[in-house]
């Protein structure tokens, strides 16, 4: 079963990537026994199965579960607009956030939540076509203050996130700061003071620049150790 | 048509215009994630041919009733820049601009999973910075790139190359002078991948039996633009590879 | 049909934060309040134009082109050239810009770069005459946005400048002045006569600061725009104010006095760039990267 790349090499659409009975997990496809990929990406191949994970896209495709980063953009009386950088904007609406039913002849939506606030929600709904819902109360959920928004691409939440939580958990290590993770590519970091901030910053851009070469987590620990180093030396 | 001094497009020793072999292709250069706000953006040169293609999307449109329920729309815009040919071009499209998005909107279409993102909309522009013959087909190659830039699913990627003929000769990547005054002219589009030819067209005449010829040469002008179109999306992360590997030693 | 540009919605903690430091006097891009951003043109890099420069200013980009035809003079100056500026917001440049006829925006832009060339005299229209009362030389200037990051004013005016500065007008032999037979010699040129080198200085207001070329998202939350043209002999040749309010007249003032000291330094960026940097098939290697 001949296969055409090495693990973690570029691939791009149409590259033809292997021939034979690889499990595509996702970013390939088949044409009879041959496999392509769909995607600019990065390959992973691991016992016999084959993942394709795109290097490149802005848009985020919701899923049912997912936490995301979301601003209001605009309301009625009775829900919100939320924009989550998915080619829908998201509903949310006001029981889902206060927990109780909102009447909308006695209260004015925008007291709770208005046009230009950042909420963290979870994504309770979504078809592919349908306006996705979301929920935003209970656990870590519901309005954002404060903090910086790191933007980036949505296909490299995973590498910020890390296997079994390591990438999230050193960065959270390092730096002591508070880091709200959304799978559309919304992250929102709070520290003790902005220099830190700063550098959390700059490594999440990092990781987003280099996800696709080896040893990232150490780059990225050796990032933030040495930059951390400095902010004490010099102030 | 009446010239001023004769145009030799083609001297018996087989030299065209531009100093070019017939099977010889102008120097292409290809270049990945020009712009800023675009989602996926490229710029082509071909010669003196260049286009800048940005893409946005998927992305919601209004009215969102107006959109298919199982599929995304795309959409196509090819225009030129009024100073990008010899007599300025009106900035409004023209018929001919209308009919080359719609022909190059078709030559995207089959490369695409458009069912993937029901009721959004894939938005390609392309804008010829500088004409001088191949503008369709250097305006679908920088479409191909900005779209696969932008992270948007494909099957493969589109290539595309225009063939003609002066007298017997059949020519390759015609400039603007052969594309004028030549014999045929014909521009051809294909996803390597599948084999598909998603764009054929023709200006001229073509006798049966060089027609086969044509496309013959075209298959091949074709993997070499195609080879080049993945160079150009690969180069981006190698160049970034090399800057962090070469840091660390 | 006039389509208005939408403003995109920033978020409040995007308003907080680029508050908090104007409040220590810089810019979230760590610039100062007068601060340009990074300027880079390359001049004379479309074959087939007679002028063009492509200006990046920051991460906005626009290419500007020169087409010179002959055309009728107007009734009331049948001894001068003609010259036309339009701007296209090209759709690959910005989410919200879709194709179609120029908004109101891009309209205004075009006739503020227009008038500032105007009023300054930039071009010598009388040097443009081929025909006295007949036939004159029309050059049509036409500003492309390729990345909109706000500022679209001076970045096309920089386009628009460098364009001339840099521009041709070919040698024209007249056969027949009653036919009007007349005949082009493309390949002898002459460069386009300028006798002064304006500027835009556009500022915008937020909140109670003031700042020099706004970024897109400094656009979004601005209370109001006041753009400033400033000619070589260093008077205000061209005034626009856009977007609602926010200017009082002391800010028109303080405005005023940055534009008169950042002129001369933006018309020297301008100049040593026209100078220093390669043209024609060169000037790609720029673009390409190389």
């Amino acid at each position: 079963m001949p296969i055409f790349f090495k693990n973690m090499d570029i691939v791009v659409p149409g590259d033809l990537v292997a021939e034979g009975n690889y499990k595509i997990i996702e970013g390939a496809y088949r044409i009879g026994q041959k496999i392509y990929s769909r995607f600019v990406g990065v390959i992973y191949i691991r016992n016999g199965a084959i993942k394709i994970v795109p290097l490149e896209g802005n848009y985020y495709i919701p899923k049912i579960g997912d936490h995301v980063i979301g601003k209001i953009v605009d309301y009625n009386p009775v829900s919100w607009q939320v924009d989550i950088r998915a080619p829908y904007l998201a509903k949310l609406d006001a029981s889902d956030f206060l927990g109780r039913p909102l009447d909308p002849i006695k209260e004015d939506i925008t007291r709770y939540l208005n046009v230009g606030d950042l909420i963290y929600a979870k994504i309770a709904s979504a078809e592919r076509g349908a306006i996705p819902s979301l929920v935003a109360r209970g656990s870590n959920l519901g309005k954002i203050s404060g903090g910086k928004i790191v933007e980036i691409s949505p296909q490299k939440v995973p590498r910020v996130v890390g296997r079994n939580q390591s990438m999230i958990k050193l960065l959270q290590e390092l730096t002591k700061a508070n880091i709200k993770v959304g799978n559309n590519g919304l992250i929102w970091i709070k520290a003790k003071n902005k220099q830190i901030e700063n550098i959390l910053v700059r490594a999440i851009k990092k990781i987003e620049k280099e996800s696709h070469i080896p040893k990232l987590t150490d780059r990225i620990r050796e990032f933030i150790r040495r930059e951390l180093e400095k902010v004490k030396g010099g102030e | 048509m009446e010239l001023k001094e004769e145009i030799i497009l083609l001297t018996p020793e087989g030299k065209r215009s531009d100093g070019r072999r017939w099977d010889e292709l102008r120097p292409i250069r290809m270049r990945v994630g020009v712009l800023k706000r675009a989602d996926g953006s490229a710029l082509v040169e071909m010669g003196n041919t260049k286009v800048l293609a940005a893409v946005y999307g998927p992305r919601e449109s209004h009215p969102r009733h107006l959109l298919p329920p199982d599929r995304a729309i795309l959409r196509v815009a090819y225009r030129m820049a009024t100073f990008s040919v010899e007599e300025r071009k009106k900035p409004q499209p023209s018929r001919r601009e209308i009919e080359l998005s719609k022909v190059i909107k078709e030559a995207l279409e089959p490369a695409l999973y458009l069912e993937e993102f029901p009721r959004t909309a894939i938005d390609v522009y392309t804008l010829v910075l500088q004409a001088d013959g191949g503008t369709r087909t250097a305006s679908i190659n920088a479409a191909s790139l900005a779209l696969a830039d932008a992270g948007i699913p494909m099957k493969g990627l589109v290539t595309a190359v225009a063939v003609g003929r002066i007298g017997d000769q059949i020519i390759v990547d015609l400039n603007d002078l052969e594309d004028k005054y030549g014999d045929a002219d014909m521009p051809i589009a294909m996803v390597p991948v599948t084999g598909e030819i998603t764009l054929l067209q023709m200006d001229g005449t073509m006798p049966p039996d060089l027609f086969e010829e044509a496309l013959k040469v075209a298959k091949r002008a074709l993997e070499i633009i195609y080879n080049e179109q993945k160079k150009a999306l690969r180069e981006r992360y190698l160049r970034i590879k090399d800057e962090v590997l070469g840091e660390e030693k | 049909m006039i389509n208005e540009i939408k403003k995109e919605i920033v978020t409040k903690l995007e308003k907080e934060t680029i508050f908090s430091f104007l409040s220590e006097g810089k810019r979230i891009d760590e610039r100062g309040p007068y601060d340009f951003r990074p300027v880079n043109i390359i001049p004379a890099l479309i074959k087939k134009a007679e002028g063009s420069a492509l200006v990046e200013l920051g991460n906005t980009k626009i290419l500007a082109g020169i087409k010179v035809s002959p055309a009728r003079p107007f009734a009331d100056e049948p001894n001068k050239g003609i010259f036309v500026v339009n701007t296209e917001f090209a759709p690959v440049a910005s989410p919200i810009f879709e194709p179609g006829p120029p908004s109101e925006y891009a309209i205004e832009v075009a006739r503020v770069v227009d008038r500032a060339i105007r009023s300054a005299e930039m071009i010598k229209l009388d040097e443009l005459v081929i025909i006295p009362g007949k036939l004159v030389w029309m050059i049509n200037i036409d500003i492309y946005t390729l990345d909109d990051d706000g500022n679209l004013i001076d970045a096309s005016m920089i386009g628009a400048v460098s364009a001339l500065l840099t521009g041709s007008i070919p040698k024209v032999e007249v056969i027949d002045e009653e036919k009007e037979e007349i005949e082009i010699i493309k390949e002898e040129t002459r460069p386009i006569p300028i006798q002064d080198i304006p500027v835009t200085l556009t500022f915008a207001k937020i909140g109670n600061y003031i700042v020099l070329d706004p970024s897109h998202i400094e656009e979004n939350i601005m209370d109001g725009r006041l753009t400033i043209a400033i000619n070589q002999k260093n008077q205000i040749c061209a005034l626009q104010k856009g977007e609602g309010g926010g200017f009082k007249f002391e800010d028109v003032l303080l405005a005023k006095d940055i534009a008169l000291r950042k002129a001369e330094e933006l018309r020297s960026i301008i100049l040593d760039h026209l100078a220093k940097k390669p043209r024609g098939d060169e000037a790609w290697e720029e673009i390409r990267g190389e």
